[in-house]
């Protein structure tokens, strides 16, 4: 049985929670784009799910509750900025929310998996790109941002990060089958 | 569309960068496309992992586990934002949220704002233990372990690992002889059992350990008069505002041995209560005896942990051999090859002006073997590089076999300090961690690069911990940086113990462009992880330091 068809109270919701706050970060910086916010709206999120978790509600659902708490945390945290805005609205929104709930019943543990298949993917990148990555994730730069201290166009940037994801996508996808004997 | 193309798209949104027309094109894809959609959450967990990954490492205070709650707050934390300020930002937030009625009486608004500040001190709390932070800083952690242990905590008992968060109340039993568990505290105070014993956390306020069998050996920042650490044993309490000691507990008697500073001893049976000086020792059973010399034997390995295991002093003047001055086991001395391109300097110290190396003749045996029960090192080095650029990287000392197939390495190149270090979790050769470009200064340097038993490295330059990142490093300037350590996880399991001590360049014949040129005055290599104090102690101590009793971790 998935966690999301187990009624969840109390230090069970909490223990759930804290499994599954990288699938819950992760949801809200694929809305948000930008890390810093993703950051305090991840804490706003947790806070939230922590007040419900003292006024001892249950909780069937637990990956569509608190995606539904992370979308209002959102759309509130865009009313109040005016200058930016939801790339994802409408159907768009509803076709990540599905993306994520596609995956509601995995184990909490892939993803710590998937952590350790991505620090060896990342030992096997070229120097190049995983300075790229370091660029990107480590010191939190802009595309515009790695242009500049690079010498290179925004254009180049972009196609190198997105090479580089694609192949630690394909690296880990090559991990994981590896490890249930696939290949 | 082909998965490339779905990449390329998602990825561009990932990073903000899609043009009107392709946040169309990306909308209609998530909506109509399932392979998109797949994707689309596999690059978003990526996303997020990454930032987690390089985030995990960077700037966490002390006593914070590291995984308790996400890269958020750690990230908060790399960015100055403190975790505090955050809590009192939201706090401000809840406050904001209850309205008072107007023109009620000042009691009830007092009632009122008696309950919000209950409530929210609860809620913190409660947010507090949940993400495993320790804002009083009197919690200790798990800094090192080696061995089995256990804590049982009320009615469950479960084993200990590094990072562990312990509690008032909780018990903790080392199993093995040769075990050793180090608890750390958010001011630096460090507390370790050696080999098999048991310690209980006691509820009172403060820091107070019971130790109930077994030997501890404390390191303890400065306390507030008012607020020790106290020690107790079944004959003793000992109040300590600051000091290095080691105390054994049998159920016959207390010895403690005290290394610095000064502390109070109190005897439980007889009500004597003492002040004992630096290098002094004693033993309490039904009174206290004072002793000139140390009381407690610590098994070889144990000394061993603590001092040098491998230490140059560079002052023998003339010849070719380098002799191992540590103390610890069989000396590990080393034959200079090449003596027409050395040069022994007036005063002390080794010049190292071509293409040399300094080997040792045999394996590195006792480092490599103390420092896989350990899974912590420390390389310490005071040298004087001719310049800060040299390639290779070059290499000040090394245990390997050759470029690509090592224990650790120190090195400098290209303008900085590196640290290579094999560890089981990250694929061969070596875990690789850079300092910045200007840590290189003119004339002497001391260098430490240490790893401890929880897999964190970092790097001291001229006694002050430097910022570090991982090496390839695109631009290793100073203000690129952002890592107080990096977490090299694992262990050194694989460390092969055929691998000779190098300086100033590889062993294999093939590799010997690494070649370090400069003056070599002290090196000394632990396998333990050596405190920013002992750094700085050990800084303000000098290279011409020559008693191995100068330097720190030196047992008495």
């Amino acid at each position: 049985m998935g966690t999301d068809e187990k009624e969840l109270k109390g230090e069970e919701l909490q223990q759930v929670f804290l499994e599954q706050r990288d699938r819950l970060f992760a949801f809200i910086l694929a809305i948000v784009h930008n890390f810093s916010d993703a950051e305090d709206l991840f804490q706003e999120v947790a806070r939230v799910i922590l007040r419900k978790q003292q006024e001892a509600i249950v909780v069937r659902r637990f990956g569509a509750w608190s995606r539904e708490i992370a979308r209002r945390t959102v759309q509130d945290h865009f009313k109040t900025r005016k200058k930016s805005r939801l790339v994802l609205a409408g159907d768009a929104f509803d076709a990540l929310e599905a993306a994520f709930a596609a995956h509601e019943d995995e184990p909490a543990a892939e993803d710590n998996r998937l952590l350790q298949r991505l620090r060896t993917c990342l030992a096997q990148l070229p120097e190049h790109l995983r300075r790229l990555v370091g660029l990107r994730y480590e010191q939190n730069l802009s595309l515009k941002d790695i242009s500049a201290r690079v010498g290179r166009t925004s254009g180049a940037i972009q196609v190198a990060l997105s090479r580089t994801r694609g192949r630690l996508f394909e690296c880990t996808k090559r991990l994981q089958l590896e490890r249930e004997g696939a290949l | 569309m082909n998965d490339r193309k779905r990449i390329d798209l998602l990825s561009r949104y990932l990073d903000d960068g899609l043009s009107a027309d392709q946040e169309q094109a990306l909308s209609a894809m998530l909506k109509s496309d399932e392979q998109a959609r797949e994707l689309f959450y596999h690059l978003s967990m990526q996303h997020a992992l990454l930032h987690r990954l390089a985030r995990t490492t960077a700037s966490l205070p002390p006593g914070v586990e590291q995984d308790a709650v996400t890269a958020p707050d750690n990230a908060r934390a790399a960015r100055g934002r403190s975790p505090d300020a955050a809590r009192s930002r939201t706090g401000a937030a809840r406050t904001r949220i209850v309205r008072f009625p107007k023109r009620r009486s000042w009691r009830i608004t007092a009632i009122a704002a008696a309950l919000i500040l209950a409530f929210g001190m609860m809620l913190n709390r409660q947010w507090d233990r949940l993400i495993g932070r320790d804002t009083a800083g009197r919690r200790p952690s798990v800094v090192e372990l080696v061995g089995p242990a256990s804590v049982q905590r009320g009615a469950n008992r479960f084993s200990l690992t590094t990072g562990t968060m312990l509690r008032a109340g909780d018990q903790i039993v080392c199993a093995g002889a040769q075990s050793r568990l180090a608890l750390g505290y958010a001011d630096g105070t460090r507390i370790a059992v050696l080999g098999a014993g048991a310690v209980r956390l006691l509820p009172q306020p403060g820091r107070r350990l019971f130790l109930e069998t077994g030997v501890l050996e404390a390191q303890i920042a400065p306390q507030p008069s008012v607020r020790p650490v106290i020690l107790s044993t079944s004959h003793a309490d000992v109040e300590v505002l600051g000091t290095q000691f080691a105390l054994s507990a049998t159920e016959q008697k207390t010895l403690l041995d005290l290394r610095t500073g000064r502390l109070r001893i109190a005897c439980k049976r007889s009500g004597e209560s003492i002040v004992l000086n630096a290098g002094s020792s004693a033993q309490i059973a039904k009174t206290i005896a004072v002793s000139a010399s140390p009381l407690i034997r610590r098994r070889p390995g144990h000394i061993t942990r603590h001092g040098p295991v491998l230490l140059y002093c560079f002052d023998e003047g003339s010849g070719t051999t380098v002799r191992d001055s540590s103390g610890v086991g069989p000396p590990l001395d080393l034959q200079i090859q090449d003596p027409q391109r050395t040069r022994w300097l007036p005063g002390g110290g080794l010049a190292v002006a071509g293409n040399t190396a300094i080997r040792s003749a045999g394996p590195a045996l006792k480092l490599t073997r103390a420092c896989k029960e350990s899974n912590a090192l420390s390389v310490e080095a005071w040298i004087k590089p001719v310049g800060p650029q040299m390639d290779g990287p070059a290499r000040i000392l090394t245990v390997s076999q050759g470029a690509s197939a090592r224990n650790f390495t120190l090195a400098q190149g290209g303008g900085a300090y590196y640290l290579r270090v094999q560890v089981s979790a990250v694929p061969p050769p070596s875990f690789n961690l850079c300092g910045g470009l200007g840590h290189i200064r003119p004339g002497l340097n001391h260098v430490v690069a240490t790893r401890d038993g929880s897999g964190m490295c970092r790097l001291y330059v001229n006694g002050e911990q430097r910022k570090v990142g991982l090496e390839p490093h695109l631009f290793p300037a100073p203000e690129d940086l952002v890592h107080d350590r990096l977490e090299a996880p694992g262990t050194f399991s694989g460390w092969d113990e055929r691998y000779p001590l190098m300086l100033a360049n590889e062993l294999n014949s093939a590799d010997r462009n690494r070649s370090w040129r400069g003056e070599y005055h002290r090196v000394a290599l632990y396998s333990r992880a050596l405190s920013a104090e002992e750094v700085a102690r050990n800084y303000r101590a000098g290279p011409t330091a020559r008693s191995a009793a100068r330097h720190a971790g030196v047992p008495d």
